[in-house]
């Protein structure tokens, strides 16, 4: 199974994977559109930094979670079925990775589909923090 | 989109008006909006610190769009410490998260009474309370502020302590560690009592020809993801430069007493990358990004980090203050950071401080060159405006100005504004560079050492005065587009990809030519805000300070070069001459008007500004 490994200590929280990934799926550009996020924390006498992304867990946190059917695993990555999601936000909540997300103009919730198998992000991040893995 | 929030500190009020092509035109965006909305909206006299002055932050067309280096924004204001046209561009995020609020550019105005930040949250615009984050360093501001808004991806604008305590280089921290640092806008913000700008934002940035900005990217982030540079760019950013420039006699040691600094080593992107860098933090849609993050390991700093250190500050708190290690420089970076001061007029304000003290004009300084703990105690002192810190907050120019006499040949400033990191005796080109910059001695507008070091180190000839203008042209365009101009100056990224990504962005056909005009029109009508306050000002005003025309350099292989008076005033004239200017540095009217600037001239007859006519 393909899936996309993050090397957290090399992201430079750019948003390139974020703007590419919004671009991909909707020709919008908006960041805030995007199934990945960089963020940064400045802690006291340290700097923590995020990248937020569907790592297609183990436990399937997300499908496990939701009420009304709108995700599933289809053995590949989650798919979403956006008649049947209520906006709910429990996918979200149950992400152990913080990698689902949503936004206000878009009825669905926004989870990484690995571009169908050729991630834009990875090709494009600059820091090569983003790798594609291959079974 | 295509709005500009107007923030009346005063009446705590907020009014929008949308762009008019005017500005969308003939100014494109950044520093052209900021030039052209302070000639029409702050005349002549306004004092800085006054409700009167305003500060425009302003994107650019290109800001958030899918193209390298897209993610910066340019401040805007009268200068407290020149007096006239002063900006300032930051890396981050802050632009694209306005742009996504809504709008392309904000200004600020009046004057509030009690500590406010500024909130631009999705087409909603607020003045907020601030008592509670007043006092707080930049970065602990911004920190707090995101986490009481709980919004991770919103970005913020903030000052420090020395903002607040009105320091006249005062500077504005974004995301952690970019800084608007020059020409003291924090100050200006801290005399309205804004802590904070805050802006978060969800809508898309309307492009108009997505297609072909998505084609024009990729081509150039292929360009960038292949150059051998960009994995230089990514290991040590600019602090690559520190070796150069000591290589080549432009490293400011010493208060700019001496350009080769003996433990260059010591500060070098070498020691960054191998005791203290811990990662990278890159701006907005950046293809090499260059910042870095440095973390001190050991020793009595251990556990400071901060962003950076980038060159200028290595070289001007470190090299020029004769500090000892990249963990020194890490320490002062963090404490300049966090206390918002800007570290290349800090760096030049501490040195300048201590040789007067050396030369017994300045007793009350206790630190020297090298002593880290009394370099520390001085910053902070000027950043609270204690002792001898009160005075030194105004900058090199006024203090030496009060101490005459020797103080006035080491003050190493031009118009008010701190020389930045070279060392120019030995390079006449960036020494015009810095004699002719529309904000005072900054590199940013024409980074000219470059053509020295190819074309010779003690020549004058006529084509590098075409050079400096030709980059203050270039250079200025960047941000007015506002984006990064090191994947062209760096990797040679052409520049014809602007040209493509800006027709994909706006729609609007342009030809590089036609862009770099608007560059020389903005040029010109921040040379008549100079005009406009000091109808006085003549070339003696573009000349570096007497210590480079007077001390030869002491050591390496320009040992005893210095910059020759008469060859200068030759090449200035050379560079009036082409800008159409007469020989004091004044546009002629024709000039004005061939650029679209007849109101500039009309305003300047009123005010008995002279120009000649041809």
């Amino acid at each position: 199974m393909m899936r996309l490994d993050v090397l957290e200590d090399k992201c430079a929280v750019c948003g390139v994977c974020e703007l590419t990934c919004a671009l991909t799926h909707f020709k919008a550009n908006n960041p805030k559109k995007s199934a990945i996020r960089a963020e940064m924390w400045v802690l006291k006498d340290d700097v923590r930094i995020r990248v937020r992304v569907c790592r297609i867990c183990e436990e399937k946190a997300c499908v496990k979670a939701c009420p009304s059917g709108a995700l599933r695993f289809n053995g590949q990555r989650i798919e979403v079925d956006g008649a049947l999601c209520t906006l709910c936000r429990s996918c979200a909540s149950a992400c152990p990775f913080g990698g689902i997300f949503f936004h206000k103009e878009l009825m669905v919730p926004l989870v990484c589909d690995l571009c169908g198998g050729d991630p834009q992000c990875a090709k494009m991040c600059p820091m090569g923090a983003l790798r594609v893995v291959k079974p | 989109m295509n709005k500009i929030a107007r923030v009346d500190l005063t009446k705590r009020e907020v009014r929008v008006q949308g762009l008019d092509s005017e500005l969308v035109l003939n100014y494109i965006g950044g520093r052209g909006w900021g030039a052209k909305i302070l000639w029409d909206e702050v005349p002549r006299g306004v004092e800085p610190f006054s409700p009167e002055n305003k500060v425009v932050i302003a994107t650019g067309p290109l800001t958030g769009t899918y193209f390298t280096g897209t993610g910066k924004t340019t401040l805007s204001s009268k200068s407290p410490l020149t007096g006239a046209y002063g900006d300032s561009n930051v890396g981050g995020r802050f632009g694209v998260e306005l742009k996504q609020a809504g709008f392309d550019a904000l200004i600020i105005e009046g004057m509030s009474v009690e500590p406010v930040y500024v909130k631009v949250f999705d087409g909603e615009v607020s003045v907020e309370k601030a008592d509670h984050l007043w006092g707080l360093g930049s970065i602990e501001a911004e920190e707090a502020l995101k986490r009481e808004l709980n919004d991770r991806s919103a970005s913020c604008l903030t000052i420090g302590p020395a903002g607040e305590n009105l320091v006249y280089f005062a500077s504005i921290t974004s995301d952690f560690g970019r800084q608007a640092g020059r020409t003291g806008i924090g100050a200006v913000l801290g005399s309205k009592k804004v802590k904070a700008i805050v802006a978060s934002g969800s809508m898309d940035i309307p492009i108009y020809d997505v297609d072909s900005m998505i084609e024009v990217a990729r081509e150039a982030y292929e360009y960038c993801f292949k150059n051998e540079g960009q994995r230089a760019w990514i290991r040590q950013g600019t602090m690559q430069l520190i070796l150069w420039s000591n290589e080549n006699s432009a490293l400011p040691t010493r208060n700019m007493s001496e350009a080769i600094y003996e433990k260059a080593e010591m500060i070098s992107g070498d020691a960054m990358e191998s005791k203290v860098k811990i990662g990278n933090h890159g701006c907005f849609g950046c293809a090499m990004p260059c910042g870095q993050i440095s973390k001190v390991k050991e020793g009595k700093f251990a556990g400071t980090v901060v962003e950076g250190p980038e060159y200028e500050t290595a070289a001007m708190i470190g090299s020029n203050c004769a500090l000892n290690s990249i963990e020194e420089v890490v320490k002062l970076n963090r404490l300049c950071d966090e206390l918002g001061l800007d570290t290349i007029s800090t760096g030049s304000v501490v040195a300048f401080a201590i040789e007067c003290k050396r030369r017994g004009l300045l007793k009350e300084v206790e630190a020297d060159f090298g002593d880290v703990d009394g370099i520390i105690r001085l910053v902070e002192d000027i950043a609270y405006r204690r002792g001898i810190g009160g005075l030194l907050a105004q900058g090199t120019k006024r203090v030496a100005e009060r101490l005459g006499g020797e103080a006035v040949k080491i003050a190493m400033q031009i118009k008010g504004l701190e020389i930045s990191a070279y060392e120019s005796r030995a390079a006449p080109a960036m020494a015009l560079a810095y004699g002719t910059c529309d904000i005072g001695a900054h590199h940013n507008r024409a980074w000219a050492i470059t053509y020295d070091i190819k074309v010779g180190r003690t020549s004058y000839t006529p084509d590098k005065a075409k050079w400096v203008i030709y980059l203050q042209h270039v250079r200025s365009l960047f941000d007015m587009l506002t984006c990064c101009r090191l994947p062209w100056v760096e990797l040679s990224l052409p520049l014809t990809y602007y040209e493509e990504l800006y027709r994909a962005v706006t729609g609007i056909d342009r030809k590089f030519d036609d862009l770099l005009l608007v560059a020389e029109r903005v040029y010109n009508l921040t040379r008549c805000i100079w005009l406009r306050e000091y109808p006085y000002m003549d070339r003696s005003w573009d000349y570096p300070p007497p210590r480079w025309f007077e001390e030869g350099l002491p050591l390496g292989p320009f040992k005893g070069v210095k910059l020759d008076r008469e060859s200068y005033g030759r090449l200035l004239d050379e560079y009036y001459r082409l800008r159409g200017w007469d020989r004091n540095g004044r546009p002629t009217k024709s000039k004005l008007r061939s650029l679209g600037l007849g109101f500039v001239v009309k305003e300047l007859e009123k005010l008995g500004v002279d120009l000649s006519e041809e």
